[in-house]
């Protein structure tokens, strides 16, 4: 509605002919952005079919190819994959600037699903090159192409689903990138869990901040998805790296439920429920650890242990629920 | 223009954060060098199976122990015998493995146990090369014994052993020699 008015406001200055620039690029822009606004939604009936019905085909699909893979030479193999990909992906963008989205979004779904395994074949069985040598980068540059092709994509279509993809492929290209350091490092598993932990925590903010940006241009339905993901990798991850025996990583123990706290305040000034509902989850999770860890058996018998872990469940609940009436718009 | 009210600054901290983790990762991992402070050598096998006896360690010296079943009768070879075991000593600071006959090995006086008095241990590095693991390490100890590691886990310290084995799966400690 507010973009319906802004564009009135600039036609009756069109009319009185006061239009500075300016407003010309806001029009422009306006104009664009409801140009992009989904023509099926994603929660309509139609538009669900559509994006299930996608994924359907692809595994039928895939079946179907599997069990013939063998008598397959590498060209079908690589016309399967890789050109399908593509030409899918070309009539998807077609179909969509027809306003025929209820085709496109599953043309463009398999394109997107299918690029990556078709530039894996490309690689290996055109190209000769081997994903398993010593310093390959490979396996990034597949993730990066990937990510390239399903972002393009996006941008030419504007569907919110394809930006799953564009998402997905970027998180492989960081841990992609991350294991080829890990790699070059020479050092044991033993040593990097705890850099892997914080290299998580990293993901799971980036998800967050990419949260934000999305919710502000539109996408709230991805917005929303990312804040669960990111979330729960964050807190996750967090609560991985604080350990769980007596750990010396006392410092940690004593930062995680602030930044709890600091994860509620922000769920109230993002209006995110989602993100309060996993602050407080986790907040739970932190206070049965806590006891585990610290409290003696013998000190507290388990019973009284469960009795205390459902007094703390009752006030999280309670601690939501009145964060959620109080701060929340509806 | 104000950078922190634009709606792309979450855009740019989203895509600036991961890249920054990578570029802090680099700058840790990478310049760590190799070495140990180790002044414990190790001796090891490789072990072969079907050859009728077994090695290990008895009182700190390498002794060799017939396979006897239930009944205390040895047990006979069955079939081809593989070939016989490899007794190794690794020079932990030159980093590389010198064979030993089992006269030699029979002289020494180890020290049993898989960690050395001085804290140091082998084990499977699990970091291995393969391009699929992409979250390798995140919740588990490697299992990869393809690279092995001398690592001292008070210390934090670690370096890769160079080991002179045709299956690395074959790799048996025997024991710790000062050096």
């Amino acid at each position: 509605m507010i973009k319906k008015e802004k564009i009135n406001h600039i036609l009756d200055l069109a009319k009185r002919s006061d239009l500075s620039s300016a407003d010309y690029t806001a029009l422009i822009e306006a104009l664009r952005k409801e140009e992009r606004l989904p023509t099926a939604s994603p929660h309509s009936l139609p538009g669900i079919f559509s994006l299930l019905g996608g994924a359907v085909i692809t595994l039928g699909l895939v079946i179907l190819v599997l069990m013939f893979w063998r008598s397959i030479s590498s060209v079908g193999h690589l016309f399967l994959t890789l050109g399908i990909s593509v030409t899918l992906g070309v009539s998807g963008v077609l179909f969509m600037r027809q306003k025929l989205s209820i085709f496109s979004d599953a043309l463009l779904f398999i394109s997107s699903a299918l690029f990556p395994f078709g530039l894996w074949i490309l690689f290996r069985d055109f190209l000769q090159f081997d994903f398993f040598a010593q310093g390959s980068i490979l396996m990034p540059l597949l993730f990066l192409l990937s990510f390239a092709f399903s972002h393009l994509i996006f941008t030419l279509g504007g569907r919110a689903f394809q930006l799953i993809f564009s998402i997905l492929y970027g998180t492989l290209l960081y841990w992609s990138i991350v294991n080829r350091i890990f790699n070059l490092s020479s050092l044991p598993t033993l040593f990097l869990s705890d850099i892997s932990l914080l290299l998580a925590m990293v993901n799971g903010a980036s998800f967050l901040a990419l949260s934000r940006f999305l919710k502000k241009v539109g996408y709230s339905a991805s917005s929303t998805i990312l804040v669960l993901i990111g979330s729960i990798v964050f807190y996750a991850s967090f609560l991985a790296y604080t350990g769980f025996d007596y750990s010396a990583k006392i410092l940690m123990e004593f930062l995680y439920p602030i930044i709890v706290f600091l994860g509620i305040y922000l769920s109230t000034l993002w209006q995110s429920r989602v993100l309060l509902a996993t602050s407080s989850l986790f907040l739970m999770i932190d206070i049965i650890k806590i006891t585990h860890e610290y409290f003696d058996i013998e000190f507290l018998p388990w019973p009284l242990l469960v009795i205390f872990w459902g007094i703390i469940l009752v006030i999280t609940g309670e601690l939501f629920r009145r964060l959620s009436k109080k701060y929340f718009l509806k | 223009m104000n950078i922190l009210n634009s709606e792309k600054f979450s855009l740019y901290i989203a895509i600036f954060l991961p890249i920054f983790a990578i570029i802090l990762t680099v700058i840790i991992l990478i310049p760590k060098t190799s070495g140990t402070s180790s002044v414990y050598d190790f001796v090891y096998i490789s072990d072969t199976y079907n050859v009728g006896y077994f090695i290990e360690l008895q009182n700190g010296h390498i002794v060799k122990q017939p396979l006897l079943d239930q009944n205390n009768r040895p047990i006979p070879i069955n079939g081809k015998a593989t070939a016989k075991p490899d007794i190794y000593h690794h020079d932990v600071v030159k980093n590389e493995s010198r064979k030993l006959t089992f006269e030699e090995a029979t002289k020494l006086t180890l020290t049993e146990g898989y960690i050395s008095p001085g804290g140091y241990e082998v084990i499977c590095g699990g970091n291995s090369n393969r391009g699929m693991d992409l979250f390798e390490g995140l919740f588990f100890g490697g299992g990869d014994c393809s690279r092995r590691f001398l690592v001292n886990r008070e210390k934090r310290a670690s370096t890769p052993v160079k080991l002179t084995l045709k299956d690395q799966w074959d790799f048996r400690l025997l024991g710790w020699i000062k050096r």
